[in-house]
């Protein structure tokens, strides 16, 4: 089992990311970032990139099991925040053969009023004798 | 307006490569199981890409986006249980829980595709001041 690990960072909801985002999903470019907008933002930064390697996930075999958004305050366009994300105590079911990893986050605008939480949850599959 | 509007309804563009390239570089969900072909089927054993979890989600939000204020929207979750492919559509709906709880009130939501493969099911918990 993984070690839980978590990772802190800022940065600013970039406009040109929520109009590529608003674009893939259909929407007006100028629209506000979308709901689901929050799960985006941990991946635009290298130390979550480094986070997510420190899981050691077998990512051809990983997908989004879940995912839970709290909202306490509108998220907007051209906003500093920070983020943080905590990885809990993996698990597994299915005769092992499933590994969850829940990671819990919280979105805070730099002045540390709280914007949104989050729960990702991933699960990987694991590879059969023949697939190793 | 929003008791007129009981059950929530919307179907989303098709999903193509192009969608999911969008996706990925919006996102910033680089996973190559959405946009890499060649990774997709030597890797993860699959015959093509999939779709982003967190795509049909957003079509989800964008339903509820549509008839609620996303300002109003205290909760959303998702459970994924499939995964679309390149030409499918996310057909999603969402309908009213009976109970409702001090100005609060609670929507089921499934996303699905055409055929009838279910992608994910959930809820969300709308502030109203119905």
């Amino acid at each position: 089992m993984t070690t839980p690990n978590k990772v802190n960072f800022e940065l600013m909801v970039d406009p040109y990311l929520v109009r590529v985002l608003n674009k893939a999903i259909g929407r007006e470019l100028t629209a506000p970032p979308p709901l689901t907008y929050p799960f985006c933002l941990a991946s635009y930064d290298d130390r979550f990139v480094a986070f997510m390697s420190d899981l050691k996930l077998d990512m051809a075999r990983t997908m989004h099991a879940e995912q839970k958004f709290e909202y306490y305050q509108k998220l907007k366009t051209g906003m500093h925040i920070r983020v943080e994300l905590k990885a809990s105590e993996q698990y597994r079911k299915k005769d092992g053969t499933l590994l969850f990893t829940p990671i819990a986050g919280q979105v805070r605008s730099d002045t540390g009023e709280l914007i949104t939480k989050q729960t990702i949850t991933l699960v990987t599959i694991a590879r059969t004798e023949a697939q190793v | 307006m929003q008791s007129n509007h009981p059950d929530l309804h919307l179907e989303s563009p098709v999903i193509t490569r192009h969608r999911l390239a969008l996706y990925c570089a919006g996102s910033g969900d680089h996973s190559p199981l959405h946009v890499d072909l060649d990774f997709a089927r030597n890797d993860a054993g699959l015959d093509d890409v999939i779709g982003h979890g967190m795509l049909t989600m957003a079509y989800l939000g964008e339903m509820l986006a549509r008839v609620y204020s996303i300002a109003d929207v205290r909760e959303f979750s998702v459970r994924f249980l499939g995964q679309s492919k390149i030409g499918d559509r996310i057909v999603c709906d969402g309908k009213r829980a009976p109970n409702e709880d001090g100005g609060r009130i609670r929507i089921e939501l499934q996303a699905t595709t055409p055929s009838g493969l279910r992608l994910a099911k959930g809820y969300a918990i709308i502030e109203t001041a119905e």
